[in-house]
């Protein structure tokens, strides 16, 4: 079965192949929702506005809340500063939140006893294959998105793409506080989806040197499309 | 971030091109190119024959109808980095299979360049024929652009 719904401003579908009706499918969105209640920035009554506000102080935040932020600060190091939760004096873990997010559902969904799924929020994509499905994973053409440029096949990974074509200039290259724009996209393919997805958007903002950088990281590739060609 | 990184990219990007380029002159006029050659295999799932043997003339058979004449077919071009031969495994009309024969390995990084690219160009050739796929992924969507989207088709085709 699959099933889609709009969360956290995006796109949000899951296919379980296995499934027999709507309960974990419900499940899932549902846990979807509530991280987005605490975690959206563009919520005014979410546990991310307050803080940034100052309304809540760090001492008061939650433990789910304080978990993202350590996670944040560990990346941020990997990353040497290119994935940063931290930008022009204001806090905000969005980056991170989409991959830990798709993370959460997916040991939602193996607790509930399904080892083959698929899960794509925002583009973003986390596979799972108990047996001898493969998923077809296809990479969007950043120049035309109604054309695919590449496909995979993954029995068990993670997929995840960073662009400023579908947003806006809304990757900034923390370095030079300006728009990351050598790179039109890259996608990272890896195991860990949070990793794959934090890499994508550091490696999207280093630009062309990112596709070097991902390759650094054991079991993580990356594929980048310029914006020229040579 | 030396120059090696920019090279690797610069690599696959233009792999790619060539690769893409390769995928036209398949789907449109391979007649026309005198680097795409088919090798003399009878069997479909062919073990593949160095770029440069057999006939052009099958090729020109080859391009004939729209879909493809079933055979293993070599390509060969040159690149700023060395040869890139290929063999293209056609079966029942489709492009099954794509082989790198060579890969440039006349530079120090292009061994490991030749690993990491091969996966991903080979996939970039198979998807010219919008085979099927499960998920996309791209750059993150507004929930309108989600409506538009081609994962958004695609679920509405799976769904049951």
């Amino acid at each position: 079965m699959r099933r889609n719904q709009i969360i956290m401003g995006t796109g949000v579908s899951l296919d379980i192949p296995e499934a027999k009706n709507e309960v974990i499918f419900s499940d899932v969105f549902e846990l979807l929702r509530q991280i987005d209640a605490r975690f959206s920035p563009y919520k005014k009554d979410s546990e991310l506005s307050g803080y940034q506000r100052g309304e809540i102080i760090q001492k008061n935040l939650s433990l789910q809340m304080k978990a993202v932020m350590a996670a944040c600060k560990k990346f941020e190091k990997l990353t040497n500063g290119y994935f940063s939760a931290n930008f022009a004096g204001k806090y905000d873990p969005t980056g991170y939140v989409k991959g830990w997010a798709i993370a959460e559902a997916g040991k939602l969904i193996e607790k509930q006893g399904y080892k083959t799924y698929c899960i794509g929020i925002g583009g973003d994509i986390l596979a799972r294959s108990g047996g001898s499905k493969e998923w077809q994973i296809g990479i969007q053409d950043p120049k035309d998105k109604t054309k695919i440029l590449n496909k995979l096949s993954i029995s068990n990974g993670a997929v995840a793409t960073s662009g400023n074509y579908e947003r806006g200039l809304h990757i900034i290259n923390p370095k030079t506080s300006k728009p990351a724009n050598e790179l039109l996209s890259l996608t990272v393919i890896g195991p860990d989806i949070i990793k794959a997805d934090v890499l994508a958007t550091a490696a999207f903002a280093m630009g062309k040197a990112g596709v070097k950088f991902v390759d650094r990281q054991k079991g993580y590739k990356a594929l980048a499309v310029a914006r020229e060609i040579i | 971030m030396g120059s090696n990184g920019m090279k690797k990219t610069l690599l696959i990007i233009m792999s790619v091109a060539i690769l893409g380029a390769l995928g036209m002159y398949i789907n449109k006029t391979p007649a026309s190119s005198a680097k795409l050659v088919s090798s003399p295999t009878s069997s479909n799932n062919s073990t593949s024959q160095p770029a440069g043997t057999g006939t052009s003339s099958s090729a020109s058979q080859a391009a004939a109808a729209t879909s493809y004449k079933d055979g293993t077919f070599n390509g060969s071009t040159d690149t700023a980095y060395g040869p890139v031969d290929i063999a293209v495994v056609i079966n029942g009309g489709k492009i099954t299979d794509v082989r790198f024969m060579q890969m440039p390995s006349s530079h120090d990084y292009s061994r490991q360049v030749t690993a990491y690219a091969e996966p991903l160009l080979k996939q970039t050739t198979l998807q010219n024929q919008s085979s099927n796929i499960d998920f996309v992924s791209g750059a993150t969507s507004t929930s309108n652009g989600f409506e538009q989207s081609l994962q958004m088709a695609l679920d509405q085709a799976k769904m049951s």
